[in-house]
């Protein structure tokens, strides 16, 4: 079972894979802003995957963030100190041979750690790992896990979020919800009320929408593009009996846009959308047809 | 009605000014116009825009919807550092729910109030993309304000950033990093070939 942590220290976002082995056992994977980094956590008496026990997480997390975090400030320092272990390396493997020294440098490094961290999160398998990374500054002069750019976040959350199940802020125990993707799900899933304002198909309309009318519609518009969205919808056909002022309507919306249905009747098929831009003066222009499918196939 | 549906083409851009994260989710995008509305990290900032001159909705052209986009948060982010003054410049008006017929005693010297304020702030920002529409949602914003002491929008925390994007993904086709000018779709499907 695998869930998605995000927790931050001080401005620095952390997100954070976490599979459950068992009740107390854990094994963690960083995605942002290291990539590449592995760590295994046992409490040993308390059980982690409940929220109750979260915190856990959270100091686990943060600990290994400080320890890499420290290493890679040191990174410099270790290259410069240090880089006449490495003098003969061009051309030939040294390495091995020059092993003990560098280990040597990390058990130095691994000591200093160990004064500002709890042992139980600096465990075997993590100093394991932070000597694996040392060794590697010192033979290539470069670590063996990535640090992400701060621009690499979004593509990171966005991978992360399409396919986790549980992603959580341990910080505000709120739950950032992975829900239905893309627009099948949306189909299915969202409702759309709509402002039914309509216009009649011909447009010879002579007289004026009232006053009341066009306040009840900037109202309904308001309501209808906070709940989902939409553009402003006008009904074509089903409003025969009531006769306004094109212009005078559009008017009241100039720089705005408005979808008109058109329909044969109040209860035929649609048989397509106009999306027209309110221009001054009221007229409409035309920005895109939207031919009902469905219709045309059924025509054809 | 899935003709209203193959209309909107739901996309998310993310964008960035200095340290702070915009994203805003782009309800439809023509050839000519665009629709959407910023959703952090201030919630539910629409906008409109609509141009003769260029082809919007090309990744060429994006550099034009990163500027709207820009600069709509800017217009707002003004408006927002704003709030104090206004309050205090309206102070003379009656806060609350007012009955119809003093609604319609104050309502008009509120609309002379909010236009004025949003003249003023006007004149900071690039007319194109403080369009009337804009003009006029932002008068309804100071006068709802003036009202009931709030404006009609959240201002969201940092922390809210990855539950605004999960819930913009949802509803989303693609996501588009307008600076890297990135499809994270596009990106996706390569980087899938590799697992």
């Amino acid at each position: 079972m695998e869930k998605v942590f995000i927790t931050r220290v001080e401005k620095q976002k952390l997100l954070v894979k976490i599979k459950f082995i068992s009740e107390t056992e854990v094994e963690g994977e960083f995605l942002y802003p290291f990539d590449r980094i592995r760590f295994q956590y046992d409490s040993a008496t308390i059980s982690l995957n409940t929220s109750n026990n979260y915190n856990e997480l959270k100091f686990l997390i943060h600990s290994v963030f400080q320890i890499y975090n420290f290493l890679i400030q040191s990174e410099e320092g270790l290259v410069k100190k240090y880089v006449n272990l490495n003098r003969w390396s061009s051309g030939k493997d040294v390495s091995a041979e020059k092993l003990p020294e560098q280990l040597e440098v990390a058990n130095k490094l691994i000591t200093r750690i160990s004064e500002f961290t709890e042992e139980k999160y600096f465990n075997k398998f993590l100093k394991e790992r932070i000597t694996k990374s040392i060794i590697s500054v010192l033979n290539d002069k470069k670590f063996d896990f990535k640090i992400l750019n701060w621009s690499d976040y979004d593509w990171i959350f966005y991978k992360t979020a399409k396919d986790a199940d549980f992603i959580m802020n341990i910080d505000t125990y709120e739950t950032v919800k992975k829900t239905v993707f893309w627009l099948d799900n949306l189909r299915q899933s969202r409702k759309y009320s709509k402002v039914r304002f309509k216009i009649m198909k011909d447009r010879r309309l002579n007289s004026e929408l009232p006053k009341e009318e066009i306040d009840k519609l900037e109202y309904l518009e308001y309501n209808t593009r906070e709940d989902n969205r939409l553009p402003v919808l006008v009904d074509v056909h089903d409003y025969i009996s009531r006769e306004f002022n094109l212009d005078k309507f559009t008017k009241n919306w100039e720089d705005s846009t408005v979808a008109i249905i058109e329909r044969e009747s109040d209860e035929s098929e649609e048989l397509g959308m106009g999306i027209y831009w309110v221009m001054k003066g009221g007229k409409l222009k035309l920005l895109k047809y939207f031919p009902n499918k469905k219709t045309t196939e059924n025509i054809y | 009605m899935h003709i209203i549906e193959e209309a909107l083409q739901k996309k998310l851009f993310i964008t960035t000014i200095g340290k702070t994260k915009i994203l805003t989710r782009i309800d439809l995008l023509l050839e000519s116009f665009i629709q959407g509305s910023i959703i952090y990290p201030l919630q539910e900032i629409p906008f409109e825009y609509y141009t003769d001159e260029k082809e919007l909705n090309h990744i060429y052209s994006f550099d034009n919807i990163k500027e709207l986009i820009q600069e709509t948060y800017l217009m707002y982010t003004e408006l927002l550092n704003n709030r104090k003054k206004i309050l205090d410049d309206s102070s003379e008006f009656p806060r609350g729910h007012l009955s119809a017929i003093s609604g319609m005693w104050w309502g008009g010297r509120m609309s002379g109030f909010s236009s004025s304020t949003v003249e003023e702030l006007q004149k900071n920002f690039n007319p194109k993309y403080f369009n009337k529409r804009t003009e006029k949602r932002m008068e309804n914003d100071v006068r709802r304000l003036i009202s009931d002491l709030r404006f009609p929008f959240k201002i969201l925390k940092s922390s809210d950033y990855e539950k605004a994007y999960c819930d913009a993904l949802s509803v989303s086709n693609e996501v588009i990093d307008l600076d890297a000018k990135i499809n994270f779709n596009e990106k996706l499907t390569k980087w899938k070939k590799y697992l």
